[in-house]
């Protein structure tokens, strides 16, 4: 990773797959952003092969910011004929990227603190989130908040801490409901148990409503889809290993690893590619790929094993006002990064009782993408903005989400507009109308 | 210190309107076809009509060229910048200003992306019709400049066709407002003149579009042949028996392979040596008959198997894999050289046969997919940029190509436009009076031509009408 | 000026077949008709030469649509240019000079199987170089569009009597700027159509001609507009008054068992067709000849369709005898006039508030035959000064005196 050598900071050969055609431009909400050409999925990719033939410097600040703005929501993927993997070429430009250009040193600080030592350990989360929690409802964070200037909204648009009680991790092993007809694990995760542990059990409960037992994985906590996503390609690296050594930990009485579920579109998608994460590593590669074969999106899952006598419902009238009309919005790592659509809306599509409306633009980023919303809280907001205007005129009185970090994105959103609509993980849905009878 | 231009132009446009820095400029540098690349001065990205006529009377003053960009998806190089130039980017120009379900007319900004217009008037039961391959990402402006066709313009004609009005800037930032649409141009038709002039006459800021009500029903036809030939042979034969399908379209094998292996994966048969897309679209009784009448005349030319598309998604698809065709090509290398040559439609077979056998003898990899309704050949030639003798080798098979579609009657362009990629082959197929005809008639829009200088018409013909118009000495 | 050839040059004054009035109210001028493109160019290089100026013309039976040209030397004709320079059926294109006449044309293209638009009246008499150079579009305009869309390339005389051509012989193709849109409409005003060529279209199998009376506009309207919703693209529909009935006319096209079925379709409607195929044909090219503007003077009225009941309200149809045609699909309106020029003139600035625009062909009477333009007038003289820097062909006819 030198600037001498300017073909290491980049995949070179990847760039030269793009033929430049555009389709991916109207796909890409930084582009709609700024209509500016090097905000665009094709014009970075250009940007990037510029610094490998020598064109642009690899230090260059202006490269970097344009980095950094791209929120890797992958929707050019969806839509790129050449098959241009741009979300791992921008975690491979991010990270060399990093080597040279320089960030501040706090911002410096506070990611280290964040990637290598907070994030995956559940235990300093568990404290972070403690005290976040306290300064919400001491209302020190109110107080506090300005000092962190442009980030300050975002600070303060967080959800609120739940309390303790709901913030326990799941317990070791929740029976199937029904007949039991499998077992599986799932990824609790790093940030969801402490700010979204009711999604963490309404999963378990619908898994165990379909017929699966489900089986913690102990205190595992992150799969390092931030880091990767972030330019932190080693700690992902290092991370993955820890996730491969716990998940394969996790097996049923005959010694074969357990199906792994995951709730968060962002992780699930990080997970499945594991395999072309550690392809470097003779050691890990082989192991990885296996793993990444037995991830599996929880809608996915849902999807492909609930028995035909399922049958969720909810009530008409405590179906019209628990939820009323409800709009289904693709997370981008689950549409884009994993290419899961149908099955969400499969879902709720079965769901007795639910009035279901489709988002026009239900596949354009949010904004929330993994850690941006707090990184540039104005473009998160700017990109946001779509989504609302869709949501409103869709009349829907729910948006369902699958991924958390959309969940929180929608939730602040909504608040902040003052609007009156549900926000709510489509497991929460679906364990809710597993429930009612 | 910046020059008090720029400052100008900054305090017109604001600053995110501006692009100034080398590395993002960078980007700019070529359009759809990177074989051609300068990195321009400036680019501005205005937000109305009143902004780009500021913009242009202080680019007038200055005396700066100008090169206006849509979305930069155009393949002739129309969008490439000129040294020491301003590109005016229409990007952030893409309102719907209005949208009349009555007298099936919009107003929009020029900006706006092809298909948003379509998905805009879908909720009245209309669409907009011409739909260049492009039509995910090209603006509508770019495809008033390049006069821009598609594969359904078989039946409902180019983009000419479908303009009713237009908001234009001149160079000086004169604003000509001709929006209004007009059944017959009042006076010269200004606006059918400005259609295809490629950027050379002035900027369109906003646009008057036709919109088509949509087909009560529509029927997609795949007929799978073991040689291409045989396929175009079919062609012809539709349009010897006088059918009117709504499009008629091939592709071969190579462009086959690359689509099936990308996200557009049509479900074209991968052993066959050509698929024929045809849609027939019209009333119930009407695509029933056609399609009752087309398909024993291509099964008559060899297709071992016609099926047709038995739902809407499937149809998509179809439709979906032949618009990803160029850019699937990036799996085969990293350029494409798309020639877009026009033939007679009852030369279709000797043709493409030939520029197969042209590639063939310069060690090219050659993809065929084209408008066969339309005699519009896509022969695409894969390369790598970098390595300069397959460069060199791609030009000459271009351009023997030209001369070749010349010779049996054909033109350069049948929706790419001239651009800079064709320049030297204007002279091949028009003599020196054309081009000086043109030559004035841009003057008279333009007369520094300043606005997309170097492209369409060859500088010398351009050189000789200034003699021309010198006054003859017994006149003086 | 006089109709003497005194004043012309030998090259010139050996062609004057005769004499002409130009308008009118202007003068009888020599006029000039060249056997051969090489003739026609040595007379335009003449005039240019001796800074006569001209006006070219087809047949001339619309030369009184234009103004009087502000002076004029000689009339300069195409109508000896005839005949068919190329012909594909199997491409569906065909070429020909701009001298032939619209019934010859239509007759060769028939002959190779197709349709050529336009459908003009009198096509016996209209060459297709004038018609091209008014920018006329005929009675199949309701299906096919204006005649500026197929027309796929031109071959022109420019005033210094050079030759430029533009577009080709292709149905598709974008090589050049399109200035035979530019030519297409431009009255003479910026050079000599020589040649033009043309798309052509399937000719139809089978035929039916539908026609439905209305005493009153808005009802005739109301079933026009009715039949233009239903599945089917007919070839042309109007509704048109003669002795004090208001007619609804429709014509459908196509393939015979396509017809059959949309003849069912629309009887509901229309009633029974008045006639099949050929009787069809007969009875839309008698109806096309009669249309209002074969008439000496007559007004050409264009809206947006959602105008056409306003603009007729604003025209005063429901009252009067003359003969009115009107094309719903596309809002126009051709009206005859009597002697009451001056009062569809007064009423132009209401039919500018409605957005419409107004063209009165009355030469005996001084009222203004075009709409004033705007701004883009500039432009326009640009043009003119650009092709035709010395005026030699006439000016003054055009609007705003191009």
């Amino acid at each position: 990773m030198n600037l001498a050598d300017p073909k290491s900071l980049v995949e070179y050969a990847a760039t030269l797959d793009c033929i430049h055609c555009g389709l991916c431009l109207r796909t890409c909400p930084t582009f709609q952003l700024t209509g500016n050409e090097a905000s665009s999925p094709r014009g970075r990719i250009y940007l990037m092969r510029g610094v490998a033939e020598g064109e642009v410097a690899g230090d260059d600040p202006v490269y970097h910011e344009e980095l950094e703005f791209c929120l890797v929501c992958r929707h050019c993927e969806s839509v790129c004929p050449a098959g241009v993997r741009f979300g791992e070429m921008m975690e491979i430009a991010r990270d060399r990227s990093a080597h040279t250009a320089k960030r501040p040193l706090l911002e410096t600080l506070a990611r280290r603190i964040g990637f290598d030592v907070v994030l995956p350990n559940r235990a300093l989360m568990r404290l972070a989130m403690s005290l976040l929690g306290f300064a919400q409802r001491s209302g020190v964070l109110a107080r506090v908040a300005p000092l962190f200037g442009a980030r300050k909204d975002a600070l303060l648009a967080l959800p609120a801490v739940p309390p303790t009680s709901e913030r326990e991790p799941l317990g070791l092993r929740s029976p199937a409901r029904v007949l039991e007809r499998g077992e599986v694990t799932v990824l609790e995760g790093c940030v969801m148990p402490e700010l979204f542990g009711r999604v963490n059990r309404a999963t378990v409960e619908t898994l165990g409503a379909i017929g699966f037992t489900t089986r913690a994985c102990g205190t595992h906590a992150c799969c390092g889809a931030l880091h990767a996503h972030n330019g932190e390609l080693e700690g992902a690296r290092s991370l993955a290993k820890t996730t491969i050594a716990a998940f394969d930990g996790v097996a049923d009485q005959g010694g074969e690893p357990l199906p792994i579920i995951v709730n968060s579109a962002g992780c699930g998608a990080h997970m499945k590619e594991y395999g072309r994460l550690l392809a470097d590593d003779p050691a890990w590669r082989e192991r990885a790929s296996a793993f990444s074969a037995r991830v599996h999106d929880f809608s996915e899952f849902v999807a492909a094993h609930a028995p035909p006598d399922w049958k969720p419902s909810v009530d008409a009238s405590d179906g019209a006002r628990a939820f009323g009309r409800v709009a289904y919005d693709d997370p981008c790592h689950l549409c884009h990064g994993q290419q899961i659509r149908k099955q969400p809306r499969e879902l709720l599509a079965r769901v007795a009782g639910l009035e279901c409306v489709e988002l026009a633009n239900a596949e354009q980023c949010c904004g929330s993408a993994g850690i941006y919303s707090m990184l540039r809280p104005a473009d998160s907001n700017a990109v946001f903005e779509p989504k609302l205007a869709a949501l409103d005129e869709s009349r829907a009185d729910t948006l369902v989400t699958a991924n958390p970090g959309c969940q929180m994105q929608w939730q602040s959103g909504i608040e902040r507009a003052g609007r009156n609509v549900r926000v709510v993980h489509l497991a929460e849905l679906l364990a809710e109308a597993s429930r009612a009878k | 210190m910046e020059a008090a231009w720029i400052a100008e132009l900054r305090a017109v446009v604001g600053e995110r309107g501006i692009v100034d820095d080398a590395t993002r400029l960078f980007a700019y540098e070529a359009d759809g076809i990177v074989l051609l690349r300068q990195r321009p001065d400036l680019v501005l990205l205005p937000r109305t009509t009143d902004e780009v006529s500021r913009a242009l009377a202080i680019l007038h003053r200055e005396r700066i060229p100008i090169v206006a960009r849509g979305a930069g998806t155009g393949l002739s190089g129309g969008a490439t910048p000129v040294a020491g130039g301003v590109v005016l980017s229409l990007a952030r120009m893409r309102d719907v200003l209005e949208l009349d379900p009555v007298d099936r007319i919009a107003r929009v900004q020029a900006g706006l992306v092809n298909i948003d217009l379509s998905l805009a008037a879908a909720k009245h039961g209309l669409f907009y019709a011409p739909d260049p391959s492009s039509q995910q990402a090209c603006t509508l402006g770019g495809n008033v400049a390049e006069n821009s066709g598609g594969p359904h313009c078989f039946r409902h004609g180019a983009t000419t066709q479908h303009v009713l009005g237009l908001v234009l800037v001149l160079e000086d930032g004169t604003v000509l407002d001709l929006s209004e649409p007009r059944v017959d141009p009042l006076g010269l038709d200004l606006v059918g003149l400005f259609v295809g002039s490629e950027g050379m006459f002035g900027v369109a800021t906003e646009l008057t579009l036709k919109l088509t009500k949509k087909p009560a029903t529509v029927e997609t036809l795949l007929a799978i042949f073991e040689s291409l030939d045989a396929a175009c042979d079919a062609v012809s034969d539709l349009i010897r028996a006088r059918h009117e399908p709504s499009a008629i379209e091939i592709l071969d094998r190579l462009t086959i392979e690359a689509v099936e292996a990308s996200v557009y994966a049509a479900g074209y048969p991968k052993t066959a040596e050509a698929v024929l897309l045809v849609d027939v679209e019209g009333s119930e009784v009407e695509v029933e008959n056609s399609v009752r009448a087309i398909e024993p005349l291509i099964r008559a030319r060899g297709a071992i198997e016609v099926r047709v598309a038995k739902s809407d998604y499937e149809r998509k698809q179809l439709w979906a894999g032949r618009k990803g065709a160029f850019g699937a090509m990036g799996r085969i290398a990293p350029d494409l050289y798309v020639a877009d040559v026009c033939v007679p439609r009852t030369k279709l077979r000797e043709v493409v046969a030939h520029t197969t056998r042209i590639a063939r003898e310069k060690n090219l990899k050659l993809a065929t997919v084209f408008h066969a309704g339309d005699g519009n050949l896509h022969p695409n030639i894969a390369y790598d940029r970098r390595d300069a003798d397959e460069v060199r080798r791609v030009l000459e098979a271009g351009d023997e190509i030209m001369h070749l579609c010349i010779a049996a009657g054909g033109s350069l362009t049948g929706e790419h436009g001239v651009g800079l990629e064709k320049l030297p082959a204007m002279e091949w197929l028009f003599t020196r009076e054309d081009l000086a005809t043109m030559c004035r008639v841009r003057e008279a829009w333009d007369p520094d031509r300043r606005m997309n200088p170097g492209k369409l018409i060859p500088m010398r013909a351009c050189l000789e009408t200034k003699q021309a118009l010198a006054r003859p000495e017994h006149l003086t | 000026m006089s109709a003497t050839k005194e004043h012309l040059a030998v090259e010139l004054a050996s062609r004057v077949v005769g004499a002409l009035r130009v308008h009118p109210r202007g003068a009888e001028l020599p006029l000039v008709v060249p056997r051969t493109l090489e003739e026609l160019v040595e007379a335009v290089r003449a005039a240019h030469r001796d800074r006569l100026s001209l006006v070219p013309l087809g047949s001339g039976s619309k030369l009184a649509w234009t103004r009087a040209p502000a002076s004029a030397d000689l009339l300069l004709s195409v109508r000896e240019l005839t005949g068919i320079v190329a012909h594909e059926p199997d491409d569906g294109t065909i070429s020909v000079r701009a001298g032939t006449t619209i019934a010859d044309l239509r007759a060769k293209a028939r002959a190779g199987g197709h349709w050529c638009t336009p459908d003009v009246p009198n096509p016996s008499r209209a060459t297709l170089g004038g018609t091209l150079s008014l920018g006329l579009s005929g009675a199949d305009r309701t299906r096919l569009g204006p005649v500026r869309n197929h027309v796929l390339g031109m071959k022109v005389v420019l005033a210094d009597g050079a030759i430029a051509k533009s577009g080709g012989r292709l149905v598709k193709n974008v090589t050049g700027y399109d200035l035979h849109r530019l030519y297409t409409g431009s009255h003479g005003t910026l050079a000599v159509i020589v040649e033009a060529a043309l798309r052509l279209f399937p000719f139809p199998e089978s035929e039916a001609w539908f026609e439905r009376e209305h005493s009153r506009f808005d009802a005739a309207l109301a079933t026009a507009l009715a039949a233009s919703e239903l599945p089917m693209r007919w070839l042309s529909l109007s509704l048109a008054r003669t002795e004090n009935r208001w007619r609804v006319r429709a014509r459908l096209a196509g393939k015979t068992a396509v017809v059959a079925h949309e003849v069912g379709v629309a009887r509901a409607l229309l009633g029974e067709p008045l006639g099949r195929d050929a009787r069809a044909a007969e009875l839309a090219d008698a109806h096309r000849d009669a249309d209002a503007t074969t008439k000496p003077r007559f007004a050409r009225i264009a809206c947006r369709p959602s105008r056409i009941a306003d603009v007729a309200r604003t025209l005063e149809l429901e009252r009067g005898e003359n003969a009115v045609t009107v094309e719903p699909t596309i809002a126009t309106f051709a009206v005859e006039l009597s002697n009451d020029a001056r009062t569809v003139a007064a009423r132009r600035p209401a039919l500018h508030a409605l957005g419409a625009s107004l063209h009165l062909v009355a030469p005996d009477s001084d009222v203004e035959p075009f709409d004033a333009v705007g701004p883009e007038l500039a432009l326009m003289r640009r043009l003119k000064d650009k092709l035709d820097p010395d005026g030699t062909f006439a000016r003054g006819r055009f609007v705003g005196g191009l």
